[in-house]
């Protein structure tokens, strides 16, 4: 439900760290998740859509990888990009 | 192709304004307390009920309630002469620690001990979110039936205390209370669990002791 926020800041994230490490371009976003948090791959990559029009992610998907090690409220981490 | 680890709490952003929040509250010797739970659960009506009980002092209680659309639940909180500020999210899900930074903003904290956010009602996205509380309390009702807490295991995971509300319509239920407690337990061993009813004022003892 709050898929949209949550894509908003993983494009900042990305942009950031797009920019420090030298990347122009993103294909990839990992995001690593808890077993209980509530973050479905799909709605995130259609908020995608609009979020990184405009930016070096162009083309960009998100991969959601779950680990099950994460807990508490906050259980998303932006794992790693892949990219040029 | 080029793989650069992040590593970046995706609610970074909200995690340092909550900090922001709790710091500051903590300084001025306040606590909050985040107030989670179903539509209907009872959230505000257990706040009419312990702040309406003669051990809690009313004015050293603000209420930040949180709503889509209305100013119901602070109607209710001012009629109780309790200091409240109404955040209307606009059809968002859940409150963010910076409506909460704005509302301390906004409302006067002099003599204030106890800060309540009566969340949006919503058992998913709002335990995402930090606000800055020092205390999560989440509500559940015997009438929502026994599976939320495997359904809804982010809330029973994070919150101190789950208070079990509508004990008054037990019977009229096929609601399991040993098992509710075994499955709160099995997701949060340290959770303190409380069998209460807002609405006949019964079993809110733990719950008042909170504000005192």
């Amino acid at each position: 439900m709050h898929e949209s926020v949550v894509c908003q800041e993983i494009v900042d994230i990305v942009l950031r760290a797009a920019e420090a490490n030298g990347l122009t371009r993103v294909d990839e976003i990992v995001v690593s998740a808890g077993p209980y948090s509530c973050l479905n791959e799909a709605e995130l990559n259609f908020f995608l859509l609009m979020a990184r029009v405009g930016t070096c992610m162009e083309d960009a998907y998100i991969t959601v990888e779950r680990d099950e090690s994460l807990v508490g409220a906050s259980q998303m981490f932006v794992k790693c990009i892949r990219g040029e | 192709m080029k793989t650069i680890p992040v590593n970046v709490n995706v609610l970074n952003r909200n995690s340092e304004v909550a900090a922001r929040v709790n710091e500051r509250l903590t300084a001025a010797g306040i606590k909050m307390i985040n107030l989670l739970g179903t539509p209907g659960s009872g959230k505000t009506t257990l706040l009419e009920a312990v702040l309406g009980c003669l051990e809690v002092d009313r004015n050293s209680v603000a209420v930040i309630e949180g709503d889509l659309y209305t100013a119901q639940d602070a109607e209710r909180m001012e009629a109780l002469g309790v200091r409240t500020i109404q955040l209307n999210t606009q059809g968002a899900c859940h409150l963010e620690a910076d409506m909460i930074e704005r509302a301390l903003d906004e409302l006067d904290l002099e003599g204030v001990r106890t800060v309540v956010v009566d969340n949006v009602g919503n058992l998913v996205c709002t335990s995402e979110f930090e606000l800055g509380e020092h205390l999560r309390v989440g509500v559940s009702s015997v009438t929502e039936g026994n599976d939320k807490p495997f359904k809804y295991p982010l809330m029973f995971q994070t919150a101190n205390m789950v208070l079990l509300n509508k004990m008054d319509l037990l019977e009229f239920t096929n609601f399991d209370t040993d098992r509710f407690v075994a499955d709160v337990h099995s997701i949060n061993e340290s959770a303190q669990i409380v069998f209460c009813s807002a609405w006949k004022r019964t079993g809110l003892e733990s719950v008042v002791s909170l504000f005192k």
